[in-house]
């Protein structure tokens, strides 16, 4: 639970987020729980060929066909081991995008006071995809804004 | 009035969509009577239809409506007593108006009031007046003081319903309200309706609208309002329609898992279970689809109109026939074609059908004819839209694709019919000699195409120039759940929709077999099936871009798919099952120009991609069979847009050995011929193989190329090529048969070794030789006559001595054409005389003083003055008169011919045929000699 500063940051605690939290090549990640629709393991995957290469594949969700992103490759990351997947599951109008990642972290209530805007150390390869970083004791939590990330995907098509 | 917009607006939806069904009727019971004459049933019909659209017009509130409906609905009032001829006059008010009532009531979905059509309204009601007073005065003498009483006799009458009264008619919501409406009526019967509303609804009205007391009473059978309790049908958004699809797919993907394990569950009673849930969930979804299906005419009825106005707008005569309109289409396939039928409606008014004194030149009837007709053929709907107009101009469309840079003239002569009609399917492409207003511009059948191909349907054109043309639209029955086909490539499964099946093949390659065999043509793998050519695609080769090459003793799992009326063989590594699939979209990003038309859960729960096959017979080029030597051509001019060597022709390729291959003008090849090795004769050491009744012997081209001799020990056939000279046949033996490739490089000529060789071409990132054919045939010849002296002897075409002397200068810009047409004039005794183009070739003539050149051989595609130019002027040249000109090109269609003769060439010859050109050459030089 968050301090409690002086009357002036009272609101500010009002704007805690929550988010949904996840590691990709042992980078901490997080997304607004509000775009998340679920959380589901790693499931048998359908690859597409002569699709872009963050396409990983469509996965059956529940009776929904759901177009698997990896992460990893879409912000040209390392490869990494990737001996546990998770899927962090996303809704885009009538599309459903699973983000495949290594494995998910907690969800965590972030307050503004911990905002930093996004460090240029970023590659641009990944900055425009986020929103901004918090600081916590532990760690640093890269926000990524799910928005622009399915907005992109779906532009660079057209 | 209300500020509550949403509570008023349900009822108000309603009452706009019955509206539009009124008027819709109306307008097919005016055409009736328009084009069948009176009928009582008919003028009846109309009459209550009016009626009942004033009726609910003024509850609503909506006084113009109402006025407007009113008026009409009194203009029949005679004629539901008389019958009498509807005249023209009054039938285009009766059209006027019906169009201000659509009008009126597309304004109703924004606005809350009609007030704003009042002006219109009141110009329009005395014109009615007056158009029907005309009528009936005409037909029946009543004067116009007699008439009156019709028109102003039915009054409104008012009184308010006021908050007293609806609660006197009770407080309890299900109270129904009886609304009246008095007439003060003389003429006629006395008419009226009931309309029946609940109590809410009345009273949510607003009490301001609701200032109207109308009774109204039927005594007809005449419908009441459509939305009464007593009609059969019901009204269901059609939302709540695709969720019941949604979730009767579902069910049958969740009955497929059943189904799939029945099989490996033994117990008795879990086969009847599952035996019974597939019958259920088969006949639900099917009862599911029909719920969707809608009639055809549902869209094509209302083209009436649409014929009806655009034929008055471009002055012409145009009847419109519908037929099979009854047939039934999924609602939103049938959104999906309204606007690509309309444009195909227009364009045929527009510009198929000739105007009226045109069509009477070409000995027509006066009035055009458009026909729609509507069908079911193997569960697709097809929709025929034939007109008897002018049809479509080969010459017209090729000129404009010209014109627009879609092709170049290069091209169009090499275009096939159906790639010339479908000209008109290119972006960009629109013959209409000024944009009318009728056909707009930038809608073009391009739109109509892509349109119709989203929905999983065809468009195919068919036309007669002077007759008329033919649009077929072939569309699926619905796209919620497909039939398909499940096949596999390594271990991934894929789907085949069944509408594109055409039949399984197995094949194997290495059986000798009757059913056909595996050629190679232009690169690709045919399978020659029951004399069609089936190009075949490996589905590895689609997924993985790798190449296909069948093997020569594998098995093949054929399936033979249809695109755009071409079919092609798809090999697949397995072929599984058929199976119900649901189609669940692909994420837009990943549809675009992609293999995939969407996917589908199988039975065990895998994600499996859908097939579209016109994406792949598009990525893979597969033309109309006819026109497979074609193809490469267009193609590669359609992506690079650059001016063809048209030199470039086709070669066949072969194996001279096992190491090199080879390559020969195909236009020097008469046949390509395959014979067991069993049947080859010899005589001496030539051998010879019995061909047509006649010997012909054999040349063996590895040893005359000095590359070792074919083996034929080892082999059971042979195989060979034919060349013809001089009424003779020879045959070249080669090791293997391979392809027919067409070549543009040019031959380098850097490497050549040894006789018989003419250089090399490259083609793809190969390298073939090309091999000197007719030198081979030659030297072969000689070598028999010095031989035998006697035997196959060469009647020369031209006596020697004749020969000798005459000069012939020979204009050609491609070195390999200049050696081959020099050495088949030298060894005829000419001395020839060479020029690389135009310009050369003139340099040449003018400074042959002594006019020794007789004859000009000139190609017609050379730089520095073409062919015909250089014709020309020559012909302009008093000097050059006694000059002979032939032409020899590859260009031979028509037109070329002609333009050649025009510019002053004495004959008009094909490239290398070496009997054909000396016979030319023998006349011109006797014409000379005379």
């Amino acid at each position: 639970m968050q301090q409690i500063h002086s009357d002036k940051n009272d609101l500010k605690i009002i704007k805690d987020k929550q988010f949904t939290t996840f590691y990709i090549s042992n980078h901490l990640y997080g997304i607004d729980v509000i775009a998340v629709q679920e959380v589901t393991p790693a499931l048998s995957m359908t690859k597409v060929p002569h699709s872009p290469n963050y396409v990983q594949g469509l996965i059956n969700l529940r009776g929904q066909i759901s177009t698997a992103i990896s992460l990893r490759n879409l912000f040209n990351l390392d490869k990494y081991e990737e001996s546990e997947s998770m899927n962090v599951v996303c809704r885009w109008e009538e599309n459903l995008f699973s983000f495949v990642v290594d494995r998910i972290g907690d969800v965590m209530n972030l307050s503004e006071s911990q905002y930093e805007e996004p460090p240029d150390t970023l590659s641009e390869h990944i900055l425009k995809y986020i929103s901004g970083v918090y600081k916590t004791d532990k760690a640093l939590v890269t926000i990524i804004d799910v928005n622009k990330v399915i907005q992109s995907i779906l532009q660079i098509q057209k | 009035m209300s500020k509550n917009n949403t509570f008023k607006s349900v009822p108000i939806e309603e009452f706009i969509s019955e509206s539009d069904e009124i008027l819709q009727r109306v307008q097919d019971l005016l055409h009736s009577i328009e084009n069948k004459g009176y009928s009582k049933s008919v003028v009846d019909e109309l009459y209550r239809n009016l009626h009942t659209l004033k009726g609910t017009s003024q509850l609503f509130g909506f006084t113009q409506m109402g006025l407007l409906s009113h008026s009409l609905e009194a203009s029949m009032e005679p004629l539901r007593q008389y019958e009498a001829p509807i005249s023209k006059n009054l039938v285009d008010v009766f059209y006027k108006a019906v169009n201000l009532l659509e009008d009126i009531s597309k304004s109703l979905k924004h606005n809350e009031t009609d007030l704003s059509f009042k002006d219109l309204v009141n110009e329009l009601i005395p014109e009615i007046i007056e158009a029907a007073g005309q009528q009936f005065s005409a037909n029946y003498k009543l004067n116009r003081d007699e008439l009156n009483p019709i028109f102003h006799e039915k009054e409104l009458n008012y009184s308010t319903v006021n908050e007293k009264q609806s609660t006197r008619l009770g407080n309890n919501s299900d109270a129904i309200a009886e609304i009246n409406y008095k007439s003060k009526d003389d003429v006629g019967k006395k008419e009226a309706s009931t309309i029946k509303l609940s109590m809410n609804e009345i009273k949510i009205k607003d009490n301001e609208i609701i200032n109207q007391e109308l009774i109204v009473k039927d005594n007809s059978n005449a419908n009441i309002s459509n939305n009464s309790l007593h009609d059969a049908t019901i009204r269901v958004q059609v939302q709540l329609l695709d969720q019941i699809m949604n979730l009767v797919g579902e069910l049958v993907l969740v009955r497929n898992g059943i189904l799939q394990y029945k099989n490996k569950d033994e117990s008795l009673e879990y086969a009847n279970l599952a035996h019974s849930i597939d019958e259920v969930s088969t006949k639900l979804q099917f009862q599911v689809m029909k719920t969707r299906m809608q009639p055809v005419g549902t869209v094509v009825n209302k083209f009436q109109r649409l014929v009806r106005e655009t034929a008055t707008e471009l002055n012409k005569k145009i009847d419109l026939t519908l037929i099979g309109s009854e047939t039934e289409i999924d609602k939103t396939l049938l959104e999906a074609i309204k606007d690509p039928l309309t444009h195909i409606i227009r364009n045929s008014c527009d510009h198929g059908i000739e105007s009226p004194e045109d069509r009477i030149k070409s000995g027509k009837p006066e009035n055009g004819h458009i026909l729609i007709r509507s069908y079911h053929e193997g569960g697709q709907v097809v929709i025929e839209v034939s007109d008897d107009g002018k049809g479509m101009d080969r010459a017209k469309i090729l000129a404009k694709g010209i014109e627009k840079g879609l092709i170049n003239q290069e091209i169009a002569g090499r275009l096939s019919e159906r790639e010339i009609l479908n000209l008109i399917f290119a972006p960009g492409f629109s013959t209409a000699q000024k944009i009318t207003n009728v056909s707009g511009r930038g809608v073009g059948m391009d739109v109509v195409k892509t349109n119709i191909e989203k929905i999983g349907g065809t468009v195919v054109l068919m036309s007669t120039l002077g007759k008329g043309t033919t649009i077929k639209l072939v569309i699926p029955l619905t796209l919620a759940i497909l039939q398909s086909l499940i096949v596999k490539s390594s271990e991934d499964r894929f789907a085949i929709p069944q509408l594109r099946l055409v039949e399984l093949v197995r094949f194997d390659m290495s059986v000798e077999n009757d059913l056909g065999k595996v050629q190679m043509l232009q690169g690709r793998p045919m399978l020659k099936l029951r004399g069609d050519l089936l190009p075949l695609i490996g589905l590895n080769e689609v997924l993985t871009n790798a190449t296909f090459k069948p093997a020569s003793d594998g098995v093949l799992n054929i399936v033979v798919v249809n695109s755009d009326g071409e079919n092609f063989g798809l090999v697949v590594d397995e072929i599984m099952e058929t199976s119900d699939i649901v189609v669940k979209p692909l994420a837009n990003f990943l549809k675009n120009e992609s293999i995939f038309s969407g996917a589908t859960l199988l039975g065990d729960g895998t994600v499996s991609l859908i097939l579209d096959v016109q994406e792949i017979a598009e990525k893979f080029h597969i033309k109309p069979s006819g026109d497979r030597a074609k193809a490469s051509v267009l193609d590669s001019h359609l992506l690079n847009q650059k001016i063809v060597n048209s030199d470039a022709q086709d070669f066949f390729i072969f194996k001279i050995n096992s190491k090199s291959i080879g390559a020969v003008p195909l236009c020097l090849v008469h046949r390509l011929e395959e014979f067991p090795v069993n049947k080859i004769e010899v005589s001496g050491e030539q051998k010879m193989v019995r061909y047509r009744n006649i010997l012909m012997p054999l040349i063996d081209l590895a040893s005359e190329l000095k590359l070792g001799s074919s083996d034929l020990s080892s082999s059971e056939k042979v195989s060979i090529f034919v060349m013809e000279k001089s009424n003779r046949y020879y045959g070249i033996i080669v090791n293997e048969i391979l392809d027919v490739l067409f070549i543009e490089s040019a031959i380098d000529e850097a490497i050549r070794d040894r006789f018989g060789i003419l250089g090399n071409i490259i083609y793809k990132e190969q390298i073939f030789t090309v091999i000197d054919a007719i030198s081979i045939v030659n030297k072969f010849l000689n070598k028999t006559n010095q031989v035998s002296g006697i035997l196959i002897s060469d009647t020369k075409n031209i006596e020697a001595d004749k020969a000798k002397k005459t000069k012939i200068l020979v204009a050609e810009d491609v070195s390999f054409f200049r050696r081959q047409i020099g050495k088949i004039l030298e060894n005829e005794g000419f001395e020839v005389l060479m020029a690389e183009d135009g310009e050369k070739a003139i340099g040449l003539l003018n400074s042959d003083h002594k006019r020794e050149i007789k004859l000009l051989l000139s190609d017609i595609e050379m730089p520095n003055k073409n062919g015909l130019e250089l014709a020309r002027e020559v012909k302009r040249n008093e000097k050059l008169s006694k000059l002979k000109l032939i032409a020899l090109t590859t260009k031979n269609k028509e037109a070329d011919v002609k333009e050649g003769y025009a510019a002053g060439f004495d004959d008009y010859l094909e490239k290398l045929n070496s009997d054909k050109l000396l016979q030319a050459i023998k006349k011109q030089l006797d014409i000379i000699r005379d």
